[in-house]
């Protein structure tokens, strides 16, 4: 599975590969998918074959993991049209292997079930529909033998779900809607949520204009982590739309939220929000990664979470209490979280709007962390966070609604944060909340951690450098210059000879790298929702591509 | 006096139109179809035939510029083309690489038609001189870009 685990923990027991000889790593093979957008999917390895899934169309290929060399290919036919209804460049994060079956889904709202043997599709679902603006991008997780899968869309007025799906035979179990009434947000008599003010009737309508939730946001288009022992799945919604936060007063519930469901029925265990009334874009779709840490002197079941805001949340996974939240970037619109009510203690003087340009908002609406994962050692007890640190100007203008057609209403410009580098890669102690070491980026950090049990730990940058670091102290022990940047997470397998490797994909792209995938003009800095102007010189260190690469010791 | 005026105006502008609308009857065996849109290819077998473009109306018009840029928001094009026209989930509209072209029939039958990649079809869902006032600014935005050129 592309987490590693259920656990999301991103980190692997293979340790062949240590701080002693990670510097001799060569280049094994080298395969180029064919396509050049950004490339955000991480490959799967399974019993010696490797699989990836490319951006648009989508293609899943299946490559002999000790050679390179090619087995076969399936496509899904996606509609090009959706490719008008992607937000932020043409992804995909990737497939989910059980069974026997490769899942993933396309942008054109389908979910595909593929034999990992032949390549011959299984079963092919639609459950979303572009022209509500709708597309999906993330990567499924399989529990139980349910697919669970989520929709794109909190730039177009979609409405945001979880859906499950049954693997075998591809039909659509239950929807969990993230915004609307209990009965369609599955909120029934067993919902706890941990804070005082997330309890009452249909928060997911009362908390917006009449009628507004239908249009609401609350998309799931990042990670969904699962505790078996719990059974309860836990995964991220994002903004509420439009961005303009004029629009829709109230709370927005339940958006820019981490959300607890059963797998069976879909039922709401708990919802915390991180953002009440989000003005900023702070989507709540980060990873939630599952630990057993030593606080308070015994060993708590948490669930963590480097946020969009700049704090690094440890939560009771069974409840939804936060037990500490500090910052692990600048931050100056959250000033802290108030552990009693669960409410961000915002200053409210940076919120835009309309006729209010608020400036120097840190962080910018990627966040201090993006989609781009973390990763937990248990070994060094670090978790490795790739971070961004940017700041922004913002505005809320007029947004109207037109289905199928982007619904935002700002003006956003971002620029580099304090230090000038936009990126860190960085060691964070969650027990302690403090920083071990941070390794400075030119440019935001989009590629996602690996940890492994040598204590080597791995990611990539956006200007083509892979680079293996030392968990323990963020010495760079090795580096290697792809042909494009890397804005996806590295992986690590076992190869049938027994041996480990090392493998990650690079073709720079996504919502950072638009300005080379997708051939922006950087005249315009508010351009592609004021990405631009923090990315202008990206054209200079690279262009797009699309080439996996696996590496290993001599 | 006035009425004569108005009548040979109506005349004239109803001659105009006719021409313009005038579909192809019968076909000869043998005779070549004619382009009624407008190319979105300099490539043509044989001999090249100029290209009959047809003209924005609104073409230097203020008002129809000024028209068009509340329409590039309203309509959300702003929302794919990004407000100052640099481009996000579609493709820059300052520059001068054009995809399908940028003489103003094109850009008028990108809008109506949509195209393959992403582009919405707005045919028959707004009306037609909003979108050549669309056209009007559209093209505007590049030849002002192009005047700020090296202009960070």
């Amino acid at each position: 599975m592309p987490a590693k685990d259920y656990a999301n923990t991103r980190f692997s027991g293979l340790d062949q590969i240590h701080t002693g000889n990670a510097g001799a790593l060569k280049l094994v093979w080298s395969y180029s998918t064919g396509v050049t957008r950004g490339h955000e999917a991480a490959p799967l390895y399974v019993n010696g074959t490797m699989y990836y899934v490319t951006p648009f169309p989508h293609t899943l290929v299946a490559i002999d993991a000790a050679t390179g060399a090619k087995k076969w290919d399936y496509n899904p036919k996606p509609v090009p049209a959706s490719k008008g209804v992607a937000c932020c460049d043409e992804v995909n994060r990737g497939a989910f292997f059980s069974n026997g079956r490769l899942y993933y889904v396309t942008l054109d709202n389908q979910v595909v079930a593929v034999d990992a043997n032949t390549g011959r599709e299984a079963w092919k679902t639609r459950v979303g529909d572009i022209q509500l603006g709708e597309s999906m991008t993330m990567a499924p997780i399989v529990v139980k033998n349910k697919v669970l899968v989520g929709n794109s869309g909190g730039e177009f007025g979609v409405r945001g779900w979880i859906k499950a799906l049954d693997a075998t035979t591809g039909s659509v179990l239950w929807t969990g809607y993230n915004t609307g009434p209990d009965k369609e947000v599955l909120i029934g008599p067993d919902f706890r949520p941990p804070y005082a003010e997330d309890k009452g009737t249909d928060l997911g309508v009362t908390t917006w204009p009449p009628d507004h939730w239908k249009i609401g946001g609350g998309n799931v288009w990042g990670w969904v982590s699962y505790d078996p022992e719990l059974d309860l799945i836990y995964y991220g919604t994002a903004n509420p739309g439009p961005w303009n936060p004029d629009i829709r007063p109230g709370d927005n519930k339940w958006t820019a939220a981490v959300i607890a469901r059963r797998p069976d029925t879909g039922a709401v265990a708990w919802a915390y929000q991180f953002t009440p009334h989000d003005v900023y874009d702070y989507d709540g779709i980060n990873e939630s990664l599952l630990a057993d840490l030593p606080i308070g002197g015994r060993t708590r079941k948490v669930l963590l979470r480097a946020e969009r805001n700049g704090f690094f949340y440890v939560m009771d996974r069974a409840t939804g209490r936060i037990l500490s939240a500090e910052p692990f970037m600048y931050t100056n619109v959250v000033k802290s979280v108030d552990l009693n009510t669960g409410r961000p203690i915002e200053d409210k003087s940076k919120a835009p709007g309309f006729n209010r340009m608020a400036k120097n908002i840190c962080p910018a609406v990627p966040g201090a962390k993006d989609w781009e994962p973390m990763a937990y050692s248990p070994k060094t007890g670090l978790v490795y966070i790739p971070a961004i640190n940017l700041c922004m100007d913002m505005e809320g203008v007029e947004a109207n609604y037109i289905a199928g057609t982007p619904y935002t209403g700002h003006k956003t410009l971002m620029y580099a944060g304090p230090g000038g580098h936009r990126g860190e890669f960085i060691g964070w102690d969650p027990v302690q909340n403090a920083k071990r070491w941070g390794i400075r980026e030119q440019f935001p950090v989009y590629s996602g951690a690996l940890a492994t049990a040598g204590n080597v730990v791995f990611y990539g940058t956006m200007d083509r450098w892979f680079k293996a670091v030392n968990a323990i102290t963020g010495q760079v022990l090795w580096q290697f210059r792809t042909a494009s940047g890397i804005i996806a997470p590295p992986m690590t397998f076992r190869g049938m000879d027994g041996k480990q490797y090392i493998s990650v994909a690079d073709g720079v792209g996504g919502w950072a790298g638009s300005i080379v995938a997708a051939g922006l003009d950087a005249r315009d800095g508010y351009a592609d929702k004021g990405f631009v102007n923090a990315m202008k010189d990206l054209p200079a260190h690279t262009s797009s591509g699309g080439t996996i690469y696996t590496f290993a010791l001599p | 006096m006035k009425y004569t005026a108005a009548l040979l105006a109506l005349l004239s502008t109803l001659a105009v139109s006719c021409n313009r609308e005038k579909r192809l009857g019968n076909v000869t065996p043998g005779a070549a179809a004619s382009v009624q849109g407008t190319r979105e290819s300099e490539l043509q077998p044989g001999a090249v035939i100029p290209s009959a473009d047809i003209s924005n109306p609104f073409e230097g018009n203020y008002d129809a510029m000024n028209q068009g840029r509340r329409l590039f928001s309203q309509f959300n094009c702003s929302g794919c083309h990004s407000p100052g026209g640099g481009g996000a989930i579609g493709p820059p509209l300052i520059d001068d690489e054009w995809i399908y072209g940028n003489n103003p029939a094109n850009i008028y039958e990108t809008v109506v038609k949509g195209r393959p990649n992403g582009m919405p079809s707005f045919g028959g869902k707004i009306p037609s001189y909003q979108i050549w006032q669309l056209v009007t600014y559209v093209r505007n935005m590049s030849n002002a870009a192009a005047s700020r050129k090296g202009e960070k």
